[in-house]
């Protein structure tokens, strides 16, 4: 076994192609973030940390996504229970719902949010009323946020329950539980790591999204958002670092939280 | 005591039809058919986890047919494997 790790090229042919493909893939996917790391400029990063206006926008978008990802959870996790456990009549029709914010482009799907939550249709009207408005504001952007990315916390769920035999259950049924309780006490610790997993992809894909946001709300600005005027307004030099730095920290919180699915699971294993 | 009288389960496409038997105190029962005949089905449904189209279940003269499975103090074991699979 480990010499067989030490010799790539002992492996069977399929396996080196792999290999190599492998690293063109993180090549393709790492040099782009290691070449940017490198190239910043240490005083112009300095000078983007004690920028207010870029660590302001860059909490502002971990916040708003992180509330997207709460709400979205407390709705989506039955949902995909329900996907996961029942069958019911237009089942695939919700089930190509779910994933339609995946496939539309997302300034699109910000125009198509605009109709319904602004101002001139009778949805946008009523939370108006109710003093929710989504333009230019916080709710806006974890409207848009919500929406082009529920569909990562959805299927992880599902994916989850799916994982589970559902005979768990029906045992604690016989043995007292209730169907609640059975749920809590026995699926969702169970389903627990790819929960989590979809949490974190959830909320990393609302803090990248910026096509959704920046038509519902420009100001309060985040970050991909912020990048994007101070690349236009006055160049790569400065649109670099805040990206740098919003990169690190995203490294480093999914970092962290890898961390912890993975602890999770080798404490299930053992 | 159980008893089931013209107990009909109907799941995806598959359907229990007009079951009928009694089993008495201390007596053993053995239901034998091929892989997908219902004998799961059926013990499944005696223990409540779904809901009949008809019939009724009796278990010591009370009949439970629209009891909770947490309320009907019946236990069933799977073939493959109890409560842990790594056990
Ligand atoms: N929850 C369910 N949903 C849909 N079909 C089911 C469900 N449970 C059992 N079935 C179907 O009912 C039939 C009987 O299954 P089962 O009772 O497990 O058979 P057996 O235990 O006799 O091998 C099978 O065709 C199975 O696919
Ligand atoms: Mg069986």
């Amino acid at each position: 076994m480990t010499d067989e790790g030490l010799f790539l090229f002992r492996r069977a042919p399929i396996v080196q192609v792999g290999l190599y493909l492998q690293l063109f893939l993180l090549l393709l996917i790492g040099l782009p973030i290691l070449r940017m790391v490198l190239a910043t400029d240490l005083e112009v990063l300095r000078s983007s940390i004690e920028d207010a206006k870029v660590i302001s926008s860059i909490l502002l978008t971990l916040r708003a996504a992180l509330w997207a990802t709460l709400v979205c959870a407390f709705m989506g996790i039955p949902m995909a229970y329900l996907l996961a456990r029942h069958n019911f009549f237009g089942k695939g029709l919700v089930e190509g719902l779910i994933n339609l914010p995946v496939m539309i482009p997302h300034n699109a799907a910000g125009i198509a949010l605009l109709m319904v939550y602004g101002p001139r249709f009778f949805i946008g009207k009523l939370f108006r009323d109710l003093g929710i408005s989504f333009v230019g504001t916080e709710w806006g952007i974890s409207l848009a946020m919500a929406y082009v990315s529920l569909p990562f916390l959805v299927n992880a769920a599902r994916d989850g329950f799916l994982s589970l035999d559902p005979r768990l259950e029906k045992v604690a049924r016989t043995l007292g539980a209730s169907a609640w309780s059975a749920f809590f006490r026995i699926t969702l610790p169970l389903a627990w790591r790819y929960i989590l997993t979809g949490k974190i992809m959830m909320w990393a894909r609302g803090i990248s999204e910026f096509g959704a946001v920046i038509i519902l709300t420009y100001h309060p600005i985040i970050a991909p958002i912020l990048i994007y005027e101070r690349l236009e307004n006055y160049g790569l030099k400065y649109a670099y670092p805040v990206a740098v730095l919003l990169i690190l920290l995203c490294l480093i919180i999914f970092g962290l939280l890898r961390l912890l699915a993975s602890s999770e699971r080798r404490r299930d294993l053992s | 005591m159980v008893k089931l009288s013209t107990v009909v389960v109907e799941v995806g496409g598959f359907r229990l039809n007009h079951i009928s038997f009694e089993v008495r105190d201390g007596e053993y029962v053995v239901i034998l058919g091929p892989t997908g005949a219902g004998k799961t089905l059926l013990l499944e449904s005696i223990a409540g986890l779904y809901p009949l189209k008809d019939g009724q279940i009796f278990l010591n003269g009370k009949e439970i047919t629209y009891l909770r499975p947490e309320n009907r103090n019946l236990g069933i074991v799977y073939q493959d494997y109890a409560l842990f699979s790594a056990l």
